[in-house]
């Protein structure tokens, strides 16, 4: 597999503002992703896994490092190929479910005839075809994500960029749209950059997983999960599955003692 | 019309019956209220009259341009003031505080200032008015969900796009709600002054 992302020595401060201290939030951080991988983020509360989320897209400057995707450098400006859920419902409550899906196509002046093809079998793919004419308000809190990543999808991200997108739902919604998530991964090839705090999130759904330590945030350790590319959330009952999410918090917990005696 | 709107309709007439009977029957002294069916001739005889045709025009002219002033000033000195943090929180007290300066005292001032014509009465209106579109819009524009800024930064958005397309629609119901209050207030501002 060819490098899709690389990340070196990036750090993010964050300026101080009237009396507030300067805030170092995140690295020096390295990274490398291949193309067509699953790979999550894990780490304590105000590690820095957003900041690292938000320089990867170019929604903010790193203070130092730099980052490529697909071999050319991330300037200011979210590159040509990305897309990005946040965890926040950023569904647009004034537009219906197709016009919400087919928002950026229409920005971005795209054929009609190709608007109505690509939001159609998106909505089919997402599973809200039948909400086409809804308003968000209508819908639950999974098929608002849903919807907005159908939204992030209708533009064939090469890759998505994830910030926590279940962190609003319960445990078995999570576990669906986990299965959800990963069909779409199989079938679009996308590579995927998930942040999120639940360990078993990460565990279910990635290739590799970095644990990032408190504030300022590095890596210090980088799981393989080896499962095959064919899974799903059945896999929680396996063995191997426990032991990957004991790795995971032993490397953790440390860390989360320290961030929380830091946010104290 | 909805059931609501028949109840409203009915507390209306039910009140001005019950008016009309307490004016009629020396409950309410004639000389405080007289009946809404005199009310109602008086209104009928005035309207008549070429003279008051004509002055509720200009009235409702100059409540218009104190309308159309307050709402293009206010929506403009708002998306500013969004812009200046600085000057926005410098000015915070003084906008909270606004409505509690009697406007109407300024009436003599603009008078000199414009002379004895329609202008002193717009500026009172205008003065009344916009604030409240400025304070609505400021409010419209901050509740904009950050989620929304950034996906108009993932969908990289020409500032054009994001100004009509995201910030329109997401701040209508505050620029909707100060233009309301700016309808009412310019009414009192031009026919108070």
């Amino acid at each position: 597999m060819t490098e899709h992302l690389r990340v070196e020595g990036v750090t993010r401060v964050y300026p101080g503002v009237d009396r507030h201290a300067a805030v170092h939030a995140l690295g020096p951080m390295d990274l490398a992703l291949k193309q067509g991988e699953f790979f999550s983020v894990v780490g304590p509360s105000g590690c820095g896994k957003s900041t690292l989320l938000d320089v990867v897209a170019g929604l903010a400057k790193p203070t130092a490092g730099t980052i490529h995707f697909e071999g050319k450098p991330v300037a200011g400006e979210v590159p040509d190929g990305v897309g990005v859920v946040f965890q926040e419902d950023a569904s647009f409550p004034w537009l219906t479910v197709y016009d919400n899906a087919a928002f950026a196509l229409r920005r971005a002046g795209v054929a009609d005839a190709e608007v109505r093809e690509r939001v159609t079998s998106t909505l089919a793919f997402t599973g809200l075809s039948s909400f086409a004419q809804a308003y968000p308000a209508q819908l639950s809190g999974g098929m608002r994500q849903r919807l907005c990543i159908a939204r992030t999808l209708v533009m064939r991200p090469r890759m998505l960029l994830l910030d926590e997108p279940f962190g609003a739902l319960d445990q078995q919604t999570r576990l669906l749209m986990g299965d959800e998530l990963l069909k779409l991964w199989r079938e679009t090839g996308a590579t995927i950059l998930l942040i999120t705090h639940s360990l078993d999130e990460a565990a279910l759904l990635s290739d590799r997983i970095g644990v990032m330590s408190a504030r300022p945030g590095v890596f210090i350790d980088l799981v393989e999960t080896g499962w095959a590319r064919e899974r799903d959330s059945r896999i929680v009952s396996q063995a191997a599955f426990g032991e990957v999410t004991g790795r995971l918090w032993s490397a953790l917990r440390d860390q989360s003692i320290k961030a929380l005696a830091m946010a104290s | 019309m909805t059931r609501a709107g028949l109840i409203r309709l009915a507390l209306i007439l039910g009140a001005l019956a019950l008016l009309e009977w307490a004016c009629r029957y020396g409950f309410v002294s004639r000389e405080a209220v007289i009946p809404p069916t005199v009310m109602l001739q008086g209104a009928w005889r005035a309207l008549a009259s070429e003279e008051t045709r004509g002055e509720i025009l200009w009235t409702l002219q100059n409540v218009a341009l104190s309308l159309v002033l307050s709402l293009i000033v206010g929506t403009a000195a708002g998306l500013l003031l969004h812009k200046a943090t600085r000057l926005r929180r410098a000015l915070d007290p003084l906008l909270a505080s606004y409505y509690a300066v009697p406007t109407f005292v300024f009436y003599p001032l603009f008078i000199v200032l414009f002379g004895l014509n329609r202008w002193p009465l717009i500026a009172i209106g205008f003065l009344f008015a916009v604030v409240a579109v400025l304070i609505n819009t400021l409010d419209g524009l901050a509740r904009i969900p950050r989620a929304f800024v950034r996906t108009a930064a993932v969908m990289r958005l020409t500032p054009a796009q994001y100004g009509v397309h995201i910030i329109l629609p997401a701040a209508a119901p505050w620029l909707f709600t100060g233009a309301k209050f700016a309808v009412s207030y310019s009414f009192i501002g031009v026919i108070a002054g």
